[in-house]
């Protein structure tokens, strides 16, 4: 496991580097000068715009430009936003707090969702209630997170008043009350998977010998569905779970921007309308950090239950 | 799994995936026939209706510049469909010769290739077709080619999967036996046994490419005002959502049930040339 652990994490460098390498290249070809962006249209001479120039090393070619940056990258220097005028590093940390619990909320309400109509519709397989689930399933994954946002301020918002659909709140529980709409929101388009996963996996459990057993032993339904069957069967659950929350990442670029909430999603559709080259670099590259760790966490994970896959 | 509950959830999902399938082609008539089914022209501004409620003069109501929203949405129906099939196009082009190589030679070949898939896996896919939108600038053609190379790896694991299994077939043999070069056994003999998951991943691929689209309109990344399209439509009616809904309403509406359509259908047609697939 340690073994199959470092080679996996040893992986992770090429890529980390590519992405890093394309993100960086790729804002660099955007049009636009940045040193004319930096301040901002005002009437400048051409001295100032080559004294920005030279201070941020735009003047250099865009392989050195990559190296200098990478270097300061991992001295914590991750530059200064060119519009904001404040260090990245510190932009990405006030953000990442709220991203990270809009995901991890969204997370346990869409898995909480999804295991009990995962449930639901394998105990009543093919009946009304395992269609209306599935029916909710695929109007989830189906409905851009942008609609499901605008329905969800209307509905909850507007119409019944229940929630707030706008800003993060202060303190503890009431940034948690804010953030339960845009969750619930996100939550939506990861619930089809997760339950379809359930379902199926509990019904495969079902057929199983111990299953039978506990059944010729005349336990109640809901021992044997709650302490044996779902047991078992919440092993790839909670992988698919894990894995979804890569897909949440970009899910709360869309919700933030349509919520305005000010996390790193807000702040990466910020960057780029702005042409800010060091906030988006940084930002798309700690977003895709997450996205390759989490998923890695999930590859261990499951390496972990099952040890066939160590030896691929 | 012995007790198969064939008779009743296959015939269902059938059902849907045929109703599904008439939705589709609805949709594509409307996009095709759009300048004789609009009744109002999308474009033309009216500001003295402005933000109009639905009426019979305007079904669906009108938005902030007094447009025609059923007439916006039947030609919203275009670009999106457009953009979508060009996604799909694309990573087909790219992906199915990949994933046929891969599968077909295996070794060196298949891991250079699929690793290769892999970086391209590490980004999260809306935020690298964003990337590039955002540098190569904003537009339809653009976000379709971006979102394009964005969709290959998925294609191409799918193709590579089959391609794996039909190289071992007999006719493969047969045709290399016959001194058949590989290409000629690539693209004549495998390439048609590959067709049927290559058709249902692009079924869905076609839902995930309509959501990406429109997600990259809103963003105001895909098509430009003001040409009529779903994603933007959405955009626009954010704004004045508590005046009017209509307008988002309706242009999210069409999105959904349009996925949901291309979603059925795309689960219908891999009951069928799936067999696994309908004991679950």
């Amino acid at each position: 496991m340690l073994q199959y652990t470092i080679k996996r994490i040893l992986a992770l460098i090429p890529i980390l580097i590519f992405v890093s390498f394309v993100t960086f290249e790729m804002v660099r070809l955007t049009p636009g000068d940045p040193a004319l962006i930096m301040v901002g249209g005002r009437h400048t001479t051409a001295e100032t715009l080559q004294n920005i120039r030279t201070k941020y090393g735009l003047d250099r070619d865009p392989i050195t430009q990559y190296v200098m940056w990478l270097g300061n990258f991992f001295r914590g220097d991750w530059g200064e936003s060119y519009r904001l005028k404040q260090k990245v590093s510190a932009l990405i940390l006030a953000r990442l707090p709220l991203t990270l619990k809009l995901i991890v909320l969204s997370t346990i309400i869409s898995t909480v969702f999804a295991l009990v109509l995962g449930i639901l519709s394998a105990m009543y397989k093919n009946s009304f209630i395992d269609y209306i689930a599935s029916l909710i399933g695929l109007v989830g994954v189906s409905s851009p997170v942008f609609f499901s946002a605008v329905i969800g301020v209307l509905v909850f918002g507007y119409w019944l008043r229940w929630l707030p659909t706008f800003g993060s709140g202060s303190g503890f529980w009431d940034e948690l009350y804010h953030l339960l709409l845009p969750a619930i929101v996100l939550a939506l388009s990861m619930i089809a998977l997760t339950a379809r996963m359930t379902r199926s996996t509990l019904l495969e459990v079902f057929t199983s010998d111990y299953i039978e057993a506990a059944r010729a032993k005349g336990l109640p339904e809901s021992t044997i569905i709650f302490k044996h069957a779902l047991r078992n069967a919440l092993i790839p659950v909670l992988t698919v779970a894990s894995l979804q929350m890569g897909f949440l990442l970009v899910g709360s670029v869309l919700v933030e921007y349509t919520m305005g909430l000010g996390g790193l999603g807000s702040l990466i559709t910020d960057a780029i309308q702005g042409r800010d080259y060091p906030l988006i670099q940084s930002t798309v590259l700690v977003l895709v950090v997450f996205f390759v760790f989490i998923n890695l966490l999930t590859d261990l994970l499951y390496a972990f239950i099952d040890p066939r896959i160590r030896y691929d | 799994m012995i007790k198969i509950n064939v008779a009743k959830n296959p015939f269902f999902r059938n059902r849907l995936a045929v109703l599904s399938g008439l939705i589709l082609l609805v949709i594509l008539i409307i996009a095709l026939g759009a300048p004789w089914i609009a009744p109002h022209d999308p474009n033309v501004q009216n500001l003295g209706d402005s933000l109009a409620p639905p009426s019979s003069t305007y079904w669906l109501g009108t938005d902030k510049l007094g447009r025609d929203v059923f007439s916006r949405l039947v030609f919203g129906t275009r670009p999106t469909l457009a953009g979508a099939l060009l996604v799909v196009l694309l990573s087909e082009l790219i992906g199915v010769p990949l994933g046929l190589i891969s599968g077909y030679y295996g070794g060196k070949v298949d891991q250079v290739i699929m690793r290769a898939l892999d970086l391209l896996l590490a980004f999260p896919a809306l935020l690298l077709a964003i990337l590039i939108v955002a540098t190569f600038g904003s537009g339809l053609i653009n976000a379709a080619i971006a979102l394009g190379i964005v969709y290959v790896p998925a294609i191409a694991r799918v193709v590579r999967s089959v391609a794996l299994v039909q190289r071992q077939q007999l006719y493969v043999e047969a045709a290399r036996a016959l001194g058949y070069d590989d290409r000629r056994i690539l693209f004549r003999h495998i390439l048609p046994n590959v067709a049927s998951p290559i058709f249902v991943q692009s079924t869905i691929d076609l839902a995930y490419a309509i959501l990406d689209i429109a997600a990259l309109s809103f963003l105001g990344l895909g098509i430009q005002p003001p040409e009529p399209d779903w994603g933007s439509m959405l955009a626009e009616g954010k704004a004045h959502l508590l005046l009017s809904p209509y307008v988002s309403l309706a242009s999210g509406a069409a999105i959904m049930i349009t996925v949901v359509a291309f979603n059925l259908f795309g689960d219908g047609l891999r009951a069928q040339f799936d067999p696994r697939q309908k004991e679950i």
